[in-house]
């Protein structure tokens, strides 16, 4: 939680979501102040956009390494019956 | 003599002839292999020897295949098979039905000798795993890239969530080759710096067509590996060394599939859960201090200045009454209760007074009436010893004894004259 930095943070998933979870029980034990409660809020509003996001950022590849040289392959999806 | 139509018959018959011999129908010997060859149909031709002969082996594919190392050229070994003659050269051979490296046990021991040994060493020890990512970007997967391991696992990530991306080590799953080429994956994936998760695969085999993954040096590397490492070798109910030491075991490809991302589905509700949990949250918190304000904003200490004054003031003198009435009830209750007291008191003194004097005159009245004095006013008198002892016995005095006889109003002094004792009273 120390950095508040834009949502262009590399934070992980599972960092983030831990971060809104004490996000979402503090502000719903209701003893915090209401400026530091906003704050806390558009925090939250934040990490949200930014899991939405890491949800769907990797896109789908599927490669082989070619051993002889070193580089990746697409690996032949055709090959792969559904 | 015998006569042979052909050199095939004469072969046939030798080879027959070997081939009821109870020893060289089912022998076993040792030796070194020498001229190693594993022809692309998985057939094996070389010989063993010792320092002074040679034999020709042959090993078919059928046997050679259940082979749990790789044979080179000086290997001692024992072998198994039996003695034939190879028509076509005339060569007499041994056809090997199972060989083995001599004196390094059998599989299942060293299986256990190693599990043992890493135990001790704490290889499987649960404090040494490493926690897989919630979300990995990119996975190394390290597998044959042939047979149905491989897309298993691509079917299972497709259907629980389409955004993953893998790279595939294609590597050899069985035989010597198996835990080096492994162990090579390790290496490459740790090298690259952007895979989060790596997953070993194998699917279902026989003891012997697994124990690649029972190797000491690839346990070392799976230990030693700073990514998480799935193991899924085999069956549910195979166990390698590969699966203990791994961070992780799954019982199929399959299951590491579903072990290593997470349903898409699932991830969006947990997501979905959260964020409107926050809007609540934040609601009800601004909800509460719009309230508050309100209630403040219609006091009325906000109207006039001096409400507060006012209000203050009023207290003041209610808690003043309070105070006085407090006191007079105080006093007031005190003097009655003492009053009462005294009168009490008084009362109680007096009968208790009267009680004991009444008590007092019965008593003397009842004293009276058992005086003496009384009885002998009524003409009776007592009589006394010349030691003033009043006489009840006649036993007591005797003829010639002075006494005294007291009457109501004097004393008369008599001597006893005579004793006469009632009987029968």
């Amino acid at each position: 939680m120390a950095s508040k930095s834009t949502s262009k943070e590399d934070i992980k998933y599972e960092d983030a979501i831990a971060e809104l979870e004490a996000i979402v029980n503090q502000l719903s034990e209701g003893n915090v102040p209401l400026d530091k409660s906003l704050q806390l809020y558009s925090r939250g509003v934040e990490l949200t956009k930014l899991c939405e996001k890491k949800l769907k950022e990797v896109e789908q590849k599927i490669s082989i390494l070619n051993k002889e040289t070193n580089l990746e392959e697409p690996f032949l999806e055709e090959e792969i019956y559904e | 003599m015998f006569l042979f139509e052909t050199v095939t018959e004469l072969n046939n018959y030798v080879n027959d002839l070997l081939s009821d011999d109870n020893e060289l129908s089912s022998l076993s010997v040792s030796g070194e292999i020498s001229g190693f060859k594993k022809y692309p149909s998985g057939h094996c031709y070389f010989s063993i020897k010792d320092d002074e002969s040679v034999v020709s082996c042959v090993m078919f594919s059928t046997n050679a295949y259940r082979l749990d190392f790789v044979p080179t050229d000086g290997m001692l070994v024992n072998v198994s098979g039996k003695a034939g003659i190879y028509s076509k050269t005339g060569k007499y051979q041994l056809y090997i039905s199972s060989m083995s490296v001599k004196g390094k046990g059998n599989l299942h021991e060293q299986y256990e000798m190693l599990f043992k040994k890493l135990t001790v060493e704490g290889l499987f020890d649960y404090s040494h795993k490493v926690k897989l990512p919630l979300l990995p970007k990119q996975i190394g997967i390290i597998s044959s890239s042939e047979g149905a391991v491989i897309h298993d696992i691509v079917l299972t990530l497709k259907r629980r969530n389409p955004h993953f991306s893998i790279i595939l080590y294609p590597c050899a799953v069985q035989g010597d080759d198996c835990p080096i080429q492994v162990r090579a994956g390790i290496d490459y994936f740790s090298k690259r710096n952007d895979i989060d998760v790596i997953i070993i695969a194998r699917g279902g085999g026989s003891f012997e067509d697994l124990f690649g993954f029972n190797d000491e040096k690839l346990a070392r590397a799976i230990y030693s590996c700073k990514i998480p490492i799935i193991s899924a070798i085999g069956h549910e109910v195979d166990h390698t060394i590969c699966d203990y030491v791994s961070d992780l075991r799954a019982a199929t490809p399959t299951a590491a599939a579903e072990l290593v991302l997470p349903r898409l589905s699932d991830l969006e509700t947990g997501l979905y859960n959260l964020s409107y949990s926050l809007d609540q949250a934040a609601t009800r918190k601004l909800e509460s201090e719009m309230k508050r304000l309100n209630m403040l904003r219609n006091h009325k200490a906000l109207y006039s200045p001096m409400f507060n004054v006012t209000i203050q003031l009023e207290k003041l003198r209610g808690l003043k009454r309070q105070l006085l009435s407090f006191e007079n009830n105080f006093y007031n209750a005190h003097i009655v209760s003492l009053e009462s007291l005294k009168n009490y008191l008084n009362v109680s003194f007096f009968d208790v007074l009267n009680a004991k004097k009444f008590e007092f005159y019965s008593k003397i009245d009842r004293i009276e009436s058992m005086s003496p004095l009384k009885v002998l006013a009524r003409g009776y008198s007592f009589v006394t010893d010349n030691q003033g002892k009043a006489v009840s016995d006649i036993n007591s005095i005797s003829i010639g004894d002075n006494i005294d006889i007291t009457l109501s109003n004097g004393t008369a002094s008599a001597q006893v004259i005579g004793v006469n004792e009632n009987y029968g009273e």
